[in-house]
């Protein structure tokens, strides 16, 4: 099932941020959004998310998808830990051990049962990267899920991600192109005035 | 080490508690009538003389069960129309001029009328709920509409079950204005309750016993009494901020 | 080292607590305005007789008039002094009475208590509750009015004690002697309050005259004005028993039903026994003149604030206003404390008066 994007129009008052936008996204693939900031990025996923609704055109073949996402905040609840933070999205099959195991993967294994709010930046976006995951889901989005991590780490949580999406339909929105290589993705330029494919 | 600073935390308290006894009895002996101003240890003996009777304990189970239900059914009542109000609009705005009038209202002005309809052995259930009722409500409802947005489009995206969605997040959120509006209720509710029997003349209360020991300037009862209603007040207090510490934990716990 | 100076401090003051308490039961009551101890007459002869209007003194003429502060209740009980407080006003009295009308016990109890009042006019278990809680301080010095509960109702079935057996009364004063005395007067004439009758107390006599104006066969027991008041907004209810005549009936000691008395503070009283025997002569002599000139008291009654005139003039026949000293009054009121007494020894103060609660001149 192709996502596609046709005809897409957003405006907030008297900002236009979205104009007549078509995008057609790969199955299967991650599928790297990038633009300057206030191009329209967060604004095209919170309308994939159905958070907020288009002025005009149509979102194809996202009825009945299941979403995971990583936002720019990280949405975690604070008081609990991190392995709770996942469970919460996941559904039974996913045990303790399975999200220790991912944990492991990006070096988050001694903090499994820290309360969130006890976790440093970096951590905390890695607990929502493994959430998006490990959560059952037909399309994951990730909005710069790499933003704060330092290089070593970066590189590794890039890994796991391009590991663990293999076969997936993923949309990244990101700033950075050496991201878009890490991953294998494919990349969409999003820019002002062309809105190209 | 830890036992040292308890002892001191208690010891200080003591010592303070002792002051203020020390002021009272020279304070009484100063005015030198103990019609007018009972001294400390006088009362403490009435008081102990009057712990053994069970009508003592009668009365004290009287008006705090009385109390206490009126403090729940406007807990429950409270918790329910701010759920309500946060779902619909149109009740909110029905119900919050009348919350507004409840609130504004004088306790003595609700007695008064109450009595004309009920009858004065049920006065204190009515008027600690009517006291309790829009504090509750208020808060509740605050606390709801300050859930994080964010976390609830999370919830939203990921299709968190609701019930899982209200104990990992709305409890959290209101939880602390649960806690704030609990703590005044209480004071309040305890303190316009025995004045509520006190002026309906509630017989086996708490409110009757004082309105007695003034009839009869049983000054020594008064203050007895007055402070087994401090003691109560105080006692009551820690005990539903304990049994909310539970809820507490447990609200942060999704499974 | 900071743990035993606070456990120290803490023994020192438990110690003291301790120590200051015992003493407190001797402690000394206030002694009272200095201006009363200017003149004090030399107590030579015993006045038997109190209808004399002088004191019996000739060598000790007071070269001035003292201040005598007198409080009342808003009520039945303050109408048979109106003659002095107007023969006050007038400066026609041995000596310079201040009245204070009072809207509630509390203020009057209060001011005894304190020393702002010298002379009282008190419900007749008040006046046992102060003499107990003031350690004898307060002593009694009359009746001034007797019964003032009256059984009304608008049928016509009750004509005697005993045909409220079954019934249903509407009453108010729950807890207080309205209610003993009712139930004294029931319990004589072989009926059961709690099994016999049902009482039903309510708070205002406003709600019981409500109940009379609504029902064909209510039966109520009022005070005094208030039987008055109710009967003339509604003339179906007529007056079927008068409490204070059916206690008379079963009395066996001597009591009666006493709803007001006047008491003095006994260190004014001691400091200044003429001048409180002239007020008690002339508070007879004003008794008597109530009870004669209804018409010319009601007026004052109203003057000074404590009813409308009209009210007055109904009310007072029936209020039992009079003044009874010495030995009588000590048999009336004893027995009447009695039963109070037996009921809820907290109405009369917790116990008994001994006998210098009473003072017979």
């Amino acid at each position: 099932m192709k996502i596609q994007v046709v005809d897409l129009s957003k405006r907030f008052d008297q900002n236009q941020v979205l104009k007549n936008l078509n995008i057609t996204f790969t199955d299967g693939k991650v599928n790297c959004v990038m633009g300057v900031s206030g191009v329209g990025k967060t604004t095209l996923i919170n309308i994939l998310m159905d958070l907020i609704k288009q002025d005009t055109g149509e979102i194809h073949g996202l009825k009945g998808s299941q979403i995971a996402a990583v936002f720019q905040e990280d949405r975690l609840i604070e008081h609990l830990d991190a392995m709770k933070n996942i469970q919460l999205v996941c559904d039974k099959t996913i045990t303790e051990e399975v999200i220790e195991q991912e944990f492991r993967l990006v070096g988050l294994e001694e903090y499994k049962n820290k309360p969130v709010r006890e976790l440093s930046g970096g951590m905390k976006r890695r607990v929502t990267v493994v959430r998006a995951i490990l959560a059952k889901s037909d399309l994951i989005i990730m909005d710069e899920p790499f933003k704060g991590l330092d290089e070593k780490l970066k590189k590794q949580v890039m890994e796991y991600v391009r590991i663990r999406t293999i076969g997936k339909t993923v949309i990244i929105v990101t700033h950075e192109k050496d991201e878009v290589q890490a991953l294998g993705g494919e990349l969409i330029l999003l820019t002002q005035d062309k809105k190209p494919e | 080490m830890k036992f040292r600073r308890q002892c001191k935390k208690y010891g200080v308290k003591i010592l303070v508690l002792c002051f203020w006894l020390l002021l009272w009895e020279i304070l009484s002996r100063v005015v030198n009538k103990e019609i007018l101003l009972a001294p400390p240890i006088a009362v403490i003996q009435t008081l102990g003389r009057l712990s053994m009777s069970l009508s003592f304990w009668q009365t004290i189970l009287f008006s705090s069960a009385r109390i206490i239900l009126g403090f729940l059914l406007a807990l429950i009542l409270g918790i329910a129309m701010a759920i309500l109000s946060y779902r619909s609009r149109i009740f909110f705005e029905l119900i919050s001029p009348m919350m507004k009038v409840i609130k504004a209202t004088p306790v003595a002005s609700f007695i008064i009328l109450a009595l004309i309809w009920i009858h004065s052995k049920n006065l204190s259930i009515l008027i600690s709920f009517l006291m309790v009722l829009p504090l509750i409500f208020t808060n509740i409802l605050q606390g709801i509409r300050s859930t994080d947005g964010k976390l609830l489009q999370m919830a939203k995206v990921f299709k968190i079950s609701w019930n899982k969605k209200i104990t990992a997040i709305y409890v959290p959120a209101v939880i602390p204005y649960f806690i704030s509006a609990c703590s005044v209720g209480l004071g309040f509710c305890w303190k316009a309750g025995i004045a509520a029997e006190v002026i309906g003349l509630s017989t086996g209360s708490i409110g009757w016993r004082l309105y007695e020991a003034k009839l009869y300037w049983m000054t020594k009862e008064l203050f007895a009494w007055t402070i087994v209603i401090i003691i109560i007040s105080i006692l009551f207090e820690k005990l539903v901020m304990q049994l909310i510490k539970l809820i507490d934990i447990r609200g942060g716990d999704p499974q | 080292m900071k743990n035993i100076k606070v456990f120290l401090t803490l023994a020192l003051c438990i110690v003291m607590l301790v120590g200051c308490a015992k003493d407190n039961k001797t402690g000394e009551v206030q002694p009272t305005q200095d201006k009363e101890s200017i003149i004090t007459p030399e107590p030579t002869e015993e006045v038997k007789d109190p209808v004399s209007d002088t004191p019996a003194e000739e060598e000790t003429v007071p070269a001035e008039k003292i201040d005598i502060r007198i409080a009342a209740l808003k009520g039945p009980t303050a109408m048979g002094m109106v003659q002095v407080m107007d023969h006050a006003k007038k400066q026609e009295t041995t000596n310079n009475y201040t009245f204070t009308i009072a809207g509630a016990a509390d203020e009057i109890s209060a001011g005894l208590i304190k020393g702002d009042f010298d002379i009282a006019a008190v419900p007749c278990n008040l006046a046992s509750v102060l003499y107990n809680k003031t350690e004898g301080q307060i002593n009694v010095a009359g009746i001034n009015t007797l019964g003032v509960l009256y059984i009304v109702e608008t049928g016509d079935t009750i004509h005697s004690v005993a045909d409220l057996k079954g019934k249903t009364i509407y009453s108010t004063g729950l807890g207080t002697t309205p209610q003993y005395t009712l139930n004294y007067l029931l319990t004589s004439n072989g009926i059961d309050p709690e099994k016999d009758v049902t009482i039903e107390y309510k708070t205002e006599p406003t709600e019981v005259a409500a109940i009379l104006s609504e029902a064909t066969d209510a039966i109520a027991m009022l005070p005094q004005p208030y039987v008055t008041t109710v009967m003339m907004n509604n003339d179906r209810v007529k007056i079927a028993l008068n409490v204070a005549d059916e206690w008379d009936a079963i009395s066996t000691d001597g009591s009666s039903v006493v709803t007001g008395v006047v008491v003095v503070r006994k260190d004014f009283l001691e400091a200044n026994k003429e001048a409180v025997d002239a007020f008690l002569s002339e508070y007879v002599a004003s008794a008597s003149f109530v009870n004669e000139s209804v018409e010319e008291a009601s007026v004052l009654v109203e003057q000074f604030d404590i009813f409308k005139a009209a009210v007055a003039k109904k009310a007072i026949p029936l209020c039992n206003i009079t003044f009874i000293q010495g030995d009588e009054m000590k048999e009336k009121m004893s027995g009447y404390l009695t039963t109070l007494f037996d009921q809820n020894p907290k109405a009369v103060g917790g116990k008994l008066p001994a006998e210098d609660f009473y003072y017979i001149p």
